[in-house]
Parts: C-alpha cells; sequence; structure tokens
C-alpha cells in the first residue's frame, strides 16, 4: 500500500473523535433524563403528599379496602355538550375525538354488548345528564308484542342503579318496535313484577347491520355510586333470557329466575367512575410545569387530568423539526436501541406495568416514546394515606427541552469535531503524499546514480532536510562521493601502476643495456636477448595501462577544430586494409562530408581501437565493415564484425576498464582498456555507444551515434 | 677535455647505470640524488649537460625547481628531463621551464647518448655559428642539421631535439607520407601513437605562432604525416 493511503487509513481511527463526542452526548443525556427524572419525582411527591383525603378518590372507605373487579366498574367520560338521543353514535364519535373510548363489554361470541357512557354536566353542583350509548350484536332481535301482559318478553336492557339516597331501581328498556322507547321501572307488588313508565328516561332504539345501538339518557339526579348494566336476549322457543352484563359471563335464566333477581334487587357491583373535578382543581396549579398530569385510583381508573396550556411556539416547532436529521444520525451512530413503550393514551383507565408498580407502593419513572415519537417521561408517586395506598398520580412530560439541549450540543459537536477530522485527514493526506513524493524523488534519484552503462552521475544533489529523509539523501550523498571516489581510484589505479612500474622497469632496462656493451658469451647473450624481449612485453603492458590516462589528458587539453568526419573514418578505413591483410574491410560510407566539431585523433583512435577489438573477433578471410550514416541529428557510426557473439552477461560491462571478453589464447596484450577508451571519446563527443549482436547472429555490432551540435 | 654531464636522479641503480654507459662513452659523470645537493655542486661548477628527474626524493617535482634554478644560472646549458612521468601536462610544463628535451625513462640507453651527442653538437655549433653548416632548405623552411635549428621564413623555430628530428623528417622528403613508426626512427625515439600525435600538434604550434597561415603539416588519417611541397 502506498504511503499517503496507510496514512489516510491509520487517520480513519479520528473518527473516534465524534464517536467519543457521542458517547459524552450520550453520558450527557442520561444524566439530563436523570435530573429530569428527580426533578419530577420531588414536585409529584409534594402534590402526592397534599391528596391523602380518601373522600376524593372514592366513594366509600370500603372500596379502598375490597375493590370491586375493575371491569364491573363502569367509568363515565365528561362529555362537552349534551348528546341528541337519536340511536346513532355520530355525535359520540365527535367527542371521539377528544378522548379515546374505552367501552365496557360483555357477550359470548353470538350476542355481544358494548357500553359508553357519557355525562353532560353544564356546573359542577347543577343538574346533568347521563348519557349510555350500547352498542348490541344480536342477529335475532326480538320485539314486545303488542298488548303483552307479561314483564319480560322481549330483548331488553336492564339497568340497575342506586340511587343517590340509597334505594336501588332496575329499569327496563324494550320495545315494540324501532324508534324512541320509554324505560320502565320493574318494581314488584304482591309476588309480580309490575312495570312503571318513566318519563325522565328516554332512549331511542335504533337498528343496526349485526342487531341495534341503543341510545338514552337520564337525570343525574337519579344516578347514585352503583350501577350496572346488562342486555337481556329473550329466548321466545324455552321463554327463557339470556343476560349480559358487564363485567360478568352470560347467565341464562329462567323467568322465575330472573323475576327472583329482580324483586330482590341486590345492589350492582360496579360502581360508576367519575372525574373528580375538585382532585382536578387541587393539581391545577402543578400542571404548568408539566406536559400532562394524571391522578388515578386504586384501580387506575382515571380521576382527574389536567394538560399544560398549550402555547406551542412555532419556531420551536421547526427548531425541533429541523433537529430531526441530527436525531436520527445521533440514533444511526450512536445506535439508541433502547426500546421504549410506546405510551398509550388511555383516557379511562391507566393500567400499565408502572402503574401497576406504584400502586404497590413504589415511585418510579419510565420512559415512553409517543405516537408521535417523542420521547416522553412518565413519572408515578403513589398517594397514601393511613389506609395505605390510595391511588397514584402519574406526571407525564416530554424531554424536549433535553433534548434540544443534546440535540445542539451534539450537533455542534458532530460539525466540529467532522470539520477536525476532515481538515486532519487532508493535512495528513497532504503530509503524506510530500513526503513520499520526497522518498519517491530520493529513490529516482538512487536509481539514477548508476546510468544505462554502469557510469556514476557526475553530482548528486544534497537535500538541506533537517529530517531523516534528508539524512538518508544525504547518506546517499556520502555513498555516492565514496563511491566515486573508488571509481575514480580504480580508474586511475592502472596508470599510477604504470607510473610506480616505469623506474624498475628503466633499471632493468638501462642494466640490459650496459650489459649489452661488455663482452658476454653466447649463452649468455641468449638469456640478456630473452630479458630484453621480457621487458619490451612488460613496457607494452605499462604504456597499455597509461593509454587511458593520456587519452584522458588528451581529451582535457584538447582544442576542438572542425574536420570531416568523413575523411578521417574513410583514411582510416583503408588503412586498415593494410594493417589487417587477413579480415575484409568493407566500407560503407556517406557522401556527407560530415562535419563535427572535436580531436580529430580522437576519432581515429577510437576507430583504432573498435577495428583492433573488431579484428581479434573476425575469423581469417570474415568481413568487417565500418559504416558512416547521417541521421537527423546525429552521425551514426557503426563497426560490425562476423564472429562469436557477445555474451550476454558482460554486456553492460563491456565499455568499462580492465574488463575483458577475450580468450587468453590472443597473441597479443589486452587489459580491457580499448573499450573503455572508446567510451571516453565518445563521452567526450557527448555520443553514445553501444554493443550488441547482429540481428541475424552472424556477428557483433558496435553503434557510435555522435550529436552534430558541436557543429 | 672530457664533457662533464651532471645526472640528478634519485634511483641509484639508474644512476649507476647512467654513469656506467656515460662513462664509456668517455664523459665525465656527477651524480646527485638531490635537489641540494645538485645546486651546490652547481654553484661551485657548471656541468655541460644536466639530465634532471622530475621527481627527487621526497620533492615531487624538485626536477622543474632544479631546472628553473639551473636555467637562471646557465641560460645556455642543455637540460634532459628524464622521467617515469609520461604525462603530457608534465612535458609540457618541463620544455616550458627551458628544457631540451623531455625523455621517459624508457628510452634505451643508445637512444639517450645519440640525444646527448646531438644536443652537444647543436651548443658546439652555436658557439661557431660562422661556420658554413649542412642545411636543409624547403620553401620557407631552413632546417641547420649541425647547429639542429629551424627557421621559417627567416624567423628561428624554438624547436626541442624530438621536434626538429620529426621535422627533418618530414621535410627531407617533402610529399611523402610519413608513417609513425618511421617518424619515431627518425627522433630515435620509441613513443606511442598519441605522443607523436602531441608532438606534431606542438611543432604546429609554434609554426602557427610565427605563421597563423602554416599549413604545411598534413595530417593523412590512417597512415601519418605529409610534408606539403612549397
Amino acid at each position: 500500500m502506498r504511503l499517503p493511503l496507510q496514512l489516510l487509513f491509520i487517520s480513519l481511527f479520528m473518527l473516534a473523535l465524534p464517536w467519543a463526542g457521542c458517547q459524552y452526548v450520550k453520558e450527557l443525556e442520561s444524566a439530563l433524563r436523570k435530573g429530569q427524572e428527580n426533578t419530577l419525582l420531588a414536585s409529584v411527591q409534594v402534590l402526592a403528599q397534599s391528596l391523602d383525603d380518601v373522600e376524593q378518590f372514592y366513594p366509600t372507605t370500603a372500596f379502598v379496602n375490597q375493590p370491586p373487579q375493575a371491569d364491573r366498574q363502569l367509568y363515565a367520560y365528561q362529555l362537552a355538550r349534551p348528546m341528541i338521543v337519536d340511536g346513532y353514535a355520530d355525535d359520540w364519535v365527535t367527542e371521539q375525538q377528544q378522548v379515546k373510548w374505552w367501552p365496557v363489554r360483555a357477550g359470548s361470541e353470538h350476542t355481544q354488548l358494548a357500553v359508553s357512557i357519557g355525562i353532560y354536566q353544564q356546573q359542577q353542583f347543577s343538574s346533568g345528564s347521563l348519557y349510555l350509548y350500547l352498542n348490541i350484536k344480536d342477529g335475532q332481535l326480538h320485539y314486545r308484542p303488542y298488548r303483552e301482559k307479561r314483564a319480560i318478553a322481549s330483548d331488553a336492557v336492564l339497568i340497575e342503579l342506586q340511587h343517590p339516597w340509597g334505594t336501588r331501581s332496575a329499569y327496563l328498556l324494550d320495545t315494540s318496535a324501532p324508534g324512541l322507547l320509554r324505560a320502565a321501572e320493574i318494581t314488584h307488588q304482591f309476588g309480580q313484577l309490575e312495570r312503571i313508565e318513566r318519563d325522565d328516561i328516554s332512549g331511542y332504539w335504533q337498528e343496526s347491520a349485526q342487531g341495534v345501538a341503543i341510545e338514552l339518557q337520564m337525570p343525574l339526579s337519579i344516578v347514585g355510586q352503583r350501577i350496572a348494566v346488562s342486555y337481556l336476549d329473550y329466548q321466545p322457543a324455552t321463554d327463557q333470557v339470556v343476560m349480559y352484563k358487564t363485567g360478568y359471563p352470560p347467565q341464562l335464566l329462567t323467568m322465575p329466575e330472573l323475576h327472583q333477581h329482580l324483586q330482590l334487587l341486590p345492589p350492582p357491583e360496579g360502581y360508576l367512575i367519575r372525574s373528580k373535578p375538585r382532585l382536578a382543581e387541587q393539581i391545577e396549579p402543578y400542571a404548568n410545569n408539566v406536559d400532562e398530569l394524571l391522578v388515578v385510583d386504586k384501580q387506575g381508573w382515571l380521576l382527574a387530568r389536567t394538560y399544560r396550556h398549550q402555547d406551542t411556539d412555532s419556531d420551536d416547532f421547526e427548531e425541533s423539526y429541523s433537529y430531526g436529521f441530527w436525531r436520527w444520525l445521533y440514533r444511526l451512530l450512536l445506535g439508541d436501541k433502547r426500546q421504549l413503550a410506546t405510551f398509550s393514551e388511555v383516557e379511562s383507565r391507566l393500567y400499565n406495568e408502572q402503574v401497576q408498580a406504584v400502586l404497590q407502593g413504589k415511585a418510579n419513572a419510565q420512559w415512553y416514546r409517543s405516537s408521535s415519537d417523542q420521547t416522553k417521561v412518565a413519572v408515578a408517586y403513589p398517594v397514601k394515606n393511613e389506609l395505605g395506598v390510595i391511588g397514584a398520580i402519574v406526571l407525564i412530560n416530554s424531554s424536549d427541552e433535553i433534548l434540544s439541549l443534546t440535540n445542539s450540543a451534539w450537533r455542534e459537536l458532530l460539525q466540529i469535531t467532522l470539520l477536525v477530522v476532515t481538515i486532519c485527514v487532508f493535512a495528513l493526506f497532504g503530509y503524506a503524499s510530500w513526503l513520499s513524493f520526497r522518498i519517491k524523488r530520493l529513490s529516482q534519484l538512487a536509481e539514477r546514480v548508476l546510468t544505462k552503462e554502469g557510469q556514476l552521475i557526475h553530482y548528486f544533489p544534497v537535500s538541506h532536510a533537517q529530517d531523516e529523509v534528508g539524512d538518508l539523501n544525504r547518506s546517499f550523498a556520502v555513498l555516492h562521493s565514496r563511491l566515486m571516489d573508488y571509481t575514480h581510484y580504480l580508474q586511475g589505479l592502472s596508470s599510477k601502476l604504470a607510473h610506480e612500474l616505469r623506474t624498475p622497469l628503466a633499471v632493468i632496462k638501462s642494466s640490459l643495456d650496459n650489459m649489452a656493451l661488455e663482452p658476454l658469451s653466447d649463452t649468455v647473450k641468449v638469456y640478456q636477448s630473452r630479458a630484453r624481449e621480457g621487458v619490451n612485453r612488460l613496457r607494452y603492458l605499462i604504456e597499455a595501462m597509461s593509454e587511458a590516462n593520456r587519452v584522458e589528458q588528451s581529451i582535457a587539453s584538447a582544442e576542438p577544430e572542425l574536420f570531416s568526419l568523413k575523411s578521417v573514418v574513410e583514411g582510416m578505413g583503408l588503412a586498415y586494409q593494410s594493417v589487417y591483410p587477413n579480415k575484409k574491410i568493407k566500407l560503407d560510407i556517406t557522401e556527407n562530408s560530415c562535419q563535427l566539431s572535436g580531436e580529430p585523433e580522437l576519432i581515429s583512435q577510437m576507430l583504432d581501437k573498435l577495428v583492433s577489438n573488431a579484428a581479434d573477433f573476425t575469423p581469417n578471410d570474415k568481413q568487417i565493415t565500418i559504416e558512416l550514416a547521417v541521421l537527423e541529428n546525429d552521425y551514426l557510426l557503426t563497426v560490425s564484425n562476423e564472429g562469436p557473439l557477445l555474451p550476454e552477461t558482460m554486456r553492460h560491462q563491456l565499455f568499462d576498464s580492465l574488463v575483458s571478453v577475450r580468450k587468453e589464447s590472443s597473441d597479443k596484450q589486452h587489459l580491457g582498456f580499448g573499450l573503455y577508451i572508446v567510451k571516453l571519446i565518445v563521452d567526450f563527443y557527448e555520443g553514445e555507444v553501444s554493443a550488441s549482436n547482429l540481428d541475424d547472429l552472424s556477428g557483433v555490432i558496435f553503434t557510435i551515434i555522435l550529436p552534430k551540435k558541436h557543429l | 677535455m672530457k664533457r662533464r654531464i651532471a645526472v640528478v636522479e634519485d634511483e641509484a641503480a639508474i644512476r649507476e647505470n647512467y654513469r656506467a654507459v656515460l662513462t664509456r662513452y668517455g664523459y665525465d659523470v656527477s651524480l646527485y640524488s638531490n635537489r641540494p645537493t645538485a645546486m651546490k655542486a652547481f654553484r661551485e661548477q657548471l656541468p655541460e649537460l644536466a639530465i634532471i628527474d622530475v621527481g627527487l626524493e621526497d620533492e615531487v617535482e624538485g626536477g622543474f625547481e632544479l631546472c628553473r634554478e639551473l636555467r637562471s644560472m646557465a641560460p645556455q646549458l642543455p637540460i634532459i628531463f628524464l622521467t617515469a612521468r609520461d604525462s603530457e601536462f608534465d612535458a609540457i610544463s618541463g620544455l616550458r621551464l627551458g628544457a631540451d628535451d623531455y625523455l621517459t625513462k624508457d628510452i634505451s640507453l643508445e637512444h639517450m647518448v645519440a640525444r646527448i651527442v646531438a644536443l652537444f653538437r647543436r651548443v658546439d655549433s652555436l658557439k661557431q655559428s660562422q661556420e658554413e653548416s649542412q642545411q636543409v632548405v624547403e620553401g620557407p623552411l631552413i632546417l641547420d642539421l649541425d647547429r639542429m635549428t629551424a627557421v621559417w621564413k627567416d624567423a628561428p623555430v624554438p624547436l626541442t631535439l624530438t621536434e626538429f628530428w620529426l621535422v627533418h623528417a618530414l621535410a627531407k622528403h617533402p610529399g611523402h607520407v610519413k608513417n609513425r613508426q618511421q617518424l619515431m626512427d627518425a627522433a630515435n625515439v620509441v613513443l606511442d601513437d598519441s605522443t607523436i600525435t602531441s608532438h606534431i600538434k606542438r611543432i604546429r604550434k609554434k609554426f602557427l605562432k610565427l605563421d597563423p597561415a602554416f599549413t604545411a603539416i598534413e595530417t593523412i588519417y590512417g597512415f601519418g604525416y605529409r610534408w606539403q611541397p612549397h
């Protein structure tokens, strides 16, 4: 992986920064929540202690100790306006937009009864009405036959209630035909049931698709604390009645049994539960600080309820709306996986786990998610008196404040850290790119230290950077200069050696010369001539060793002149024919005079070396070709010969000094300076030299390109 | 009277060998191994010819220094540099200091003696300049074989012995191409090709200095050189 990518990858760890911030915000939020819970608990506690009057909760003290089954209670809603008694539920539905109806149900599979009860009362102590809406599902309706003498001979609704003054009454509502109906109070005289028509209780019988809907109205003044509603499904075949009473299982009664029940008329078990205006008044002052304040009794029935006065600020709304995205991101990133219970807005009875727990006497707080996806906290506190827990206060507040607080913190945090991370990532990436650029440049430099021909470059740029890359560069530079020195030493070694050898050679030579002047025996003369031969060979060797050095010197002191490359090559080529009579020398030279600026002697010296090299490898009677051509910007000079091919391994070192690919069988001395001298001269002309095998592998070709630019 | 030759050379074996050969040829030879002793002796009595090595014991260029001092003492004294150094630069430095010839140590003793003889002859003929001498005349070039001097268009050309013999070999047969081996033989030296080339170059320069239009020495690439017949 490339360096910038590596650093980019590493910089991804900086994303831990916003994550940590998120954790902090999360902590903050939970602390704020805790704080809110505590505050709410404290205020609800004060409220709870002020509400210890059992009278305000329950009709009797007995209720507190032994309340009847909850589903036998009937809850009366507070209606905003009087209902029109017509058997249609339209006006109830209108009310329904404000409250969620929770009808009491009873029945079997075939026949069902649903009862909704509402109270309309203009002022607290004024007279009001109790409205009942009964929705009955009954496949077979039985109407009261005309002129029927018996008290009960049809499907009917039976309402048992206890009056405020203590006595009990049973009202029967039946009819011969759909329409307006009147209630009959059932009394018993002399063992017989009597029907007394009542004017104050009116109703309407409206047939529906499933059965019948009955709506009825009665004055509140006759309604006491206890009430029971049942539907009597008359069975004409057997003259029996199935009684569907709210809170009870269906009961099959014979007429005598029903009569007996109506005669005895035990007080209804269930209470009529209605909201308590006085309680509402009491909690009203506290409602300003919270969204919703509820008082429930021991069974969770709603006794009082107040709302905060809605002063919805449109700005707040917009803000919370725009927070939606951040909120969503927050949940996404932090995994706010809390599965909050959905808060069901029950209007009549609140009996969820939290309320059940608080009715056990344990104050608690619980978080909910409302249907509009708002988080809400509900704090419940038990109301106690000497009897024990008599009810509970539930305080519901939305966590909007906390939300907006944490949201803004979260949003700012996220924005800042994102900005910082982005800047850091870019900075790191840029830095890494720069670093990698420097290293790349250094590595390119290091690659360039040796040219294609295996020569060291002359200058290695030194970095002034004070860091490790700079150090590396300097180390390379030092390495390069040492290598340079060593190469120079090696290059100069032969000439130095030649110089050092010259003196002892002179000693031997002068001694031999002196010896020649002495009278010598014939045997000694033989040895002397052998010694002379040896000395001469040694001298040639030394000459060869210092030749390269001399070429360098003559290059250094060269005074360029304009000359014709063609005439030099042509003249040399013709001369070689006599020098190498055993080889065929072929010249292929352009007509152009090939003007070149430089030292013609160097060209001839170079040709000497190339041709002598070629001649050494060319078998007798084979051909050596010297070619001169003009290219666009250069002159092309090639010397090719038929013969053995170049060994692949030596190709690049061919032009170095002291490198020779010759076999030792050659009669002349070769130290591998020839091609090195060629290279020196070509360098002087700023040209290029290369050696390769001929395409048809018949021999070797040396190619020299000399730029014309000296003109 | 024997001619006195001073050999300043730090290598004892060579020194002694030179003494042996020069004594055999009838010269009086005095040997010095370094510059101070040589100078001390020269101040007392000048030799008639000095053969000086460039590197003298711990003085790398002591020979050059000695040459300069000696030349200031005796402007006419023939001086030959004999050295293991064969670089172009050293040769030029030596000749600039007024040496009459510059030889490498691998020259054979016979050749060296021939040089010495030739130098003495030049000195002698300069002293008796009025005498008729053997001359080669080729156009504006006059070579005096006794004095070993060259004149181009009436101006003397300051050639060293080696150079003189090279010019002589070329000018004796104008129009003939002389290859390097022939030139070497003529100059009584064993030189490699590039040294011949640099000698020719130096000769050309000396002529060009006197006559910028000088083109008499022609290079025949691959063969050698030719004196353009006038």
